[in-house]
């Protein structure tokens, strides 16, 4: 039986429970979002003693199923005051699986000023201190932790998270020991400081391996899947070839890549940062350099890359679509150096990068830097690591500097700023981001499948009739987040059918579920559900299911379209 | 009539010379729908998957104006889990 480790802070004792039989066929998100809601107050501090971390590996995370070794961190948000699932890739959910753990959940406070590391291997658990830790980057961090404990899986917050600023979030290592698949949005890396846990490592040396309940149904659902990823255009050709920033292009084409503080839906300096240009940087500089790197062991999409510096040595992994336009484009930045650095320092500060960025673009526009100064950006950016009093403004998040310097053009829901996405020119994503129960989150419901690129079918990008299209993809989402599947899968699975199915007979297979095709939206829509339930309970109705309101009014180019989707629509994606 | 096309991705490598996004001017018959655009570029068919006209995406059938700005696109996707 899968177990829940059940780390109390407040009295440093650490205790092993049976999965509640309550819980018995979830997984990642679902299981996240569960405990949070069984748990944690509505009402309290995101950073005080009630608040909980709990950390799911998804159903399928330690199994040979393909590119399955997600993780979801979940708690109340300290930048959303919402409930908070954040998911990531990396060494730890599967290590974490194979030692039949379904849930890490930290709890109380500690009642001394010491940062703490919770080590956890086969033998069991334990909470060591280490001062020596404190202050330092993820970099460093990973390597000193390599050096002490082997190539264990380690999350880990960097200096934002140890001085609770709400844009920090949780570092997983990758197969290289590189810290950049963060558990990145709603500011978990402050709930995590908040509980002084510096870092979790988990060495699956002698693991027992996932409990499979159908080892032949497992097996048939995994080839099902196998053959999906490697036979869609998406997942075998495009994500591999040029990385998740192929997308830089085609959303600057369409008038939705939000530019200069979603000024504009088109940047002139594009292409200098596509994933046509990082692909051509990595091949031409060598070395380190290389794109198809995938997060964890066993992805056969591998949509990542390593970014080399000039000379071809490591500069950072992975330079993402969000995090090449969030510190890019969005920033008026079109070089891609200067871009990766950016994001190095998010990976070594313990930042999310798309708040960051977003960040980052309203203090240009509040007069802090130019839009384009790629000098300014690294040094305002900078600041957030040395705990400066603006450094702080900065590592709260892009509301926090819009509210300390009275910028309107402020582009978060729910205090949580939005992806790369236009709303004005592509409007289901603005469903999504207004009705998420994240905040401004694309992976909530990825309608930029349907609107954009032609794949789960195909949807006109203005058309306002949203509602339906944002539900499916969000109930549809819930339940893959739970899974341990990467949501990429999503791209396949959606326009190949036997891979849908084999993702349910893969889940079955491990936990002994009966769920069927239709179970999915059903499933993900009672999820959804309780997270909204949570939500009320936190003081969030319908008038936080909305964009800012400068997108009503302020007219973006090309298209000249606002955002013009009556309420009531937004209202029916949650009616059901 | 003129007509600008910028490709993307994998679609440039089937016109010789030509790189990523930069435009490429084309001298083409009044009425000229975006099937036979492709088809005068010698892109196959099925490997092309997004194509835009002055920014709004159209379907193969869609007849071309003089000064249109088309951009093409193979099966891509993306965005960051």
């Amino acid at each position: 039986m899968r177990k829940i480790l059940r780390v109390n802070m407040s009295d440093l004792s650490l205790a092993w429970e049976d999965l509640p039989e309550k819980y018995r066929f979830l997984g990642g998100r679902a299981l996240t979002s569960s405990i949070v809601c069984d748990e944690v107050p509505p009402t309290c501090h995101p950073l005080g003693p009630s608040n909980k971390l709990v950390i799911a590996p998804g159903i399928l995370s330690g199994t040979s199923a393909p590119s399955s070794g997600r993780i979801s961190c979940g708690g109340k948000s300290p930048l959303t005051g919402t409930i908070k699932e954040s998911n990531a890739g990396g060494l730890p959910a599967q290590k974490l699986g194979r030692l039949g753990i379904a849930a890490i959940i930290v709890e109380g406070k500690p009642k001394d000023a010491v940062f703490r590391l919770l080590k956890i291997n086969k033998d069991g658990a334990e909470l060591i201190p280490v001062p020596e830790l404190v202050g330092k980057g993820m970099y460093e961090t990973n390597r000193l932790l390599w050096d002490r404990f082997g190539k264990v899986g380690i999350m880990g917050i960097g200096p934002a998270g140890e001085m609770l600023l709400t844009n920090a979030g949780i570092s997983c290592n990758d197969t290289e020991n590189g810290p950049g698949r963060y558990a990145g949005r709603g500011g978990l890396g402050a709930l995590m400081g908040s509980k002084q846990l510096k870092a979790i490592v988990v060495d699956d040396t002698g693991a027992p391996g996932v409990h499979i309940a159908n080892k032949e149904l497992f097996d048939t659902g995994r080839k099902k899947m196998v053959k999906a990823l490697t036979s869609h255009a998406v997942t075998s050709q495009a994500l591999p070839t040029y990385g998740t920033a192929v997308l830089i292009n085609i959303m600057n084409e369409a008038g939705g890549l939000p530019t200069r503080n979603f000024s504009s839906g088109r940047f002139e300096g594009a292409k200098q940062i596509s994933g046509e240009a990082i692909a051509e940087l990595t091949a031409s500089r060598g070395g380190a350099g290389k794109m198809g790197h995938p997060c964890h062991p066993g992805c056969i999409i591998k949509c990542s890359n390593v970014i080399p510096y000039e000379d071809g040595s490591y500069h950072v992994a992975p330079l993402e679509y969000e995090s090449d336009w969030a510190l890019g484009a969005n920033c008026g930045i079109d070089n891609l150096d200067a871009i990766a650095e950016l994001n190095r320092i998010c990976n070594d500060v313990g930042l999310d990068t798309i708040e960051a960025g977003c960040t980052l673009a309203v203090a240009m526009e509040a007069g802090l830097a130019k839009f384009g100064d790629h000098e300014a950006a690294i040094e305002l950016l900078k600041e957030v690591g040395k705990g400066s009093a603006l450094g702080r403004v900065l590592g709260c998040g892009s509301a926090s500097v819009a509210r300390t310097y009275g910028v309107t053009r402020c582009p978060t829901v729910k205090g949580q700023a939005m992806p790369a996405y236009e709303p004005r020119a592509v409007k289901g994503i603005g469903f999504t981001y207004a009705t998420s129960t994240m905040g401004a989150d694309h992976t909530a419901g990825y309608t930029i499948a349907p609107e954009i690129l032609g794949v789960s079918g195909k949807s006109d990008p203005f058309d306002p009739n949203k509602a339906e299209l944002a539900r499916n993809f969000q109930a549809t989402t819930t339940f893959i987040d739970s899974t341990g599947y990467c949501l990429f899968i999503a791209f396949a699975i959606l326009d190949i059918p036997e891979g849908f199915e084999g993702m349910i007979e893969s889940v079955n297979g491990v936990t002994g579920s009966d769920w069927k095709g239709d179970d999915v939206l059903e499933l993900g829509k009672q999820w959804l559900k309780m997270e909204r339930k949570f939500n009320l309970a936190a003081g969030f109705g319908p008038v936080h299911d909305r964009v800012p309101e400068f997108m009503k009014y302020e007219k973006l180019p090309p298209h000249d379209t606002t955002w013009d989707v009556p309420d009531e629509m937004l209202d029916a994606v949650h009616d059901y | 009539m003129k007509i600008v096309v910028r490709l993307y991705a994998t679609l440039r490598q089937f016109v010789p010379g030509s790189r990523t996004g930069e435009p490429l001017t084309i001298e083409a018959k009044d009425h000229l729908t975006v099937s036979e655009l492709l088809e005068h570029l010698g892109i196959p068919a099925d490997v092309t998957k997004v194509v835009f006209v002055n920014g709004k995406q159209r379907e193969r059938d869609h007849v071309l104006q003089d000064g249109d700005e088309v951009a093409m696109f193979p099966p891509i996707a993306g965005g960051s889990c």
